[in-house]
């Protein structure tokens, strides 16, 4: 694997695991919508990395395609969101709410 | 030449895109969590485009890299202003964006 | 101007207000400690057209540190959320000496 393909692949494994740690601890669900966002940057740098290392365009095919719909999702749960008319009580929110 | 030029460039972008991650992190509340995810990310994500481009050096790669870029640039607008609107419902209510702070400096 | 010297100087601007803001939203999230508060507040728009207003709110959105959460035409009013807090006043100048005037002069100043 070339140096290029490395660096890329090394950014967006350390991006994807802060966002997964933002994503675990919340605390709100619009917290980890953010972060579902950055693995959805981290993702279309990953299939860049692969074109990259291999050396062929179909993985820069995946990347468009990703680049083009990605935002559906991120709209999606951001509109989940909006119009929901509370924030359910997840069975560790008592935990975390004392630790603070 | 260019492949070197191209190498810094994707080092830039990778940088920015653990920066991107930091900023989730770090940042206080959801509204300013989502300027890092968002802007950040797209920005390094520009960044490796431009750098691939130029490593590869090659026409099919640079025309498709910049589909890419225009796709990211076309939806990055949308979902930040999405997550802002989730993120500003859920943190402070639905009636904080008519209470904000008018700013007006004189023209 | 002509249209398209508008257009062009507007992306010029727009590139470096990028650059700018970009390098100094990098330095907001490094420096861990006196991070200012966030802020949201409402700025007062130019009379605009609605693709005008809708393109302005992109612009502002794409630069690093500024997000447009919400367009209100019949008000003329945008709501911003500012990363950097600490001085709203000069970040809404900076928007319009930068944005303002070239989006009016490319889509017209009525809402049609």
């Amino acid at each position: 694997m070339s140096v290029a393909a490395l660096v890329v692949c090394a950014g967006a494994a350390a991006a994807i695991a802060l966002g997964v740690v933002r994503m675990l601890l919340g605390p709100r669900r619009a917290d980890r919508i953010v972060a579902f966002d950055l693995l959805f940057s981290a993702g279309v740098a990953f299939a860049i990395a692969a074109a990259l290392a291999t050396g062929r365009t179909e993985l820069l095919d995946v990347a468009i395609g990703l680049s083009l719909v990605g935002f559906v999702g991120t709209i999606g749960w951001a509109r989940v969101v909006e119009r929901a008319p509370e924030e359910p009580r997840s069975p560790t929110a008592g935990y975390r709410e004392r630790r603070r | 030449m260019s492949a070197t030029i191209g190498l810094v460039f994707l080092v830039l972008g990778a940088a920015l895109l653990v920066l991107a991650g930091v900023g989730v992190l770090v940042l206080p509340d959801a509204l300013s969590r989502q300027h890092a995810a968002t802007k950040s990310g797209t920005l390094a994500l520009a960044l490796v485009c431009l750098g691939a481009a130029l490593h590869v050096g090659e026409l099919d790669w640079a025309l498709r890299l910049a589909v890419i870029f225009g796709f990211l640039l076309a939806t990055l607008p949308i979902s930040s202003n999405m997550l802002a609107r989730a993120a500003l419902r859920e943190v402070e209510g639905d009636e904080a964006g008519r209470s904000a702070e008018l700013v007006d400096p004189p023209r | 101007m002509s249209k398209p010297l508008h257009a062009l100087v507007l992306l010029l601007r727009f590139a470096l207000s990028v650059l700018r803001s970009g390098v100094h939203t990098a330095s907001l999230i490094l420096r861990l400690r006196s991070r200012p508060e966030p802020a949201l507040v409402r700025m007062k728009l130019a009379p605009m057209s609605e693709s005008g207003a809708a393109l302005l709110g992109s612009l502002v959105t794409l630069t690093p540190g500024t997000t447009a959460v919400d367009i209100d035409l019949e008000r003329g009013e945008l709501l911003l959320h500012l990363l950097d807090g600490s001085d709203p006043a000069a970040t809404v100048r900076g928007i319009r000496a930068e944005f303002e005037g070239h989006v009016v002069a490319l889509f017209g100043a009525r809402p049609t």
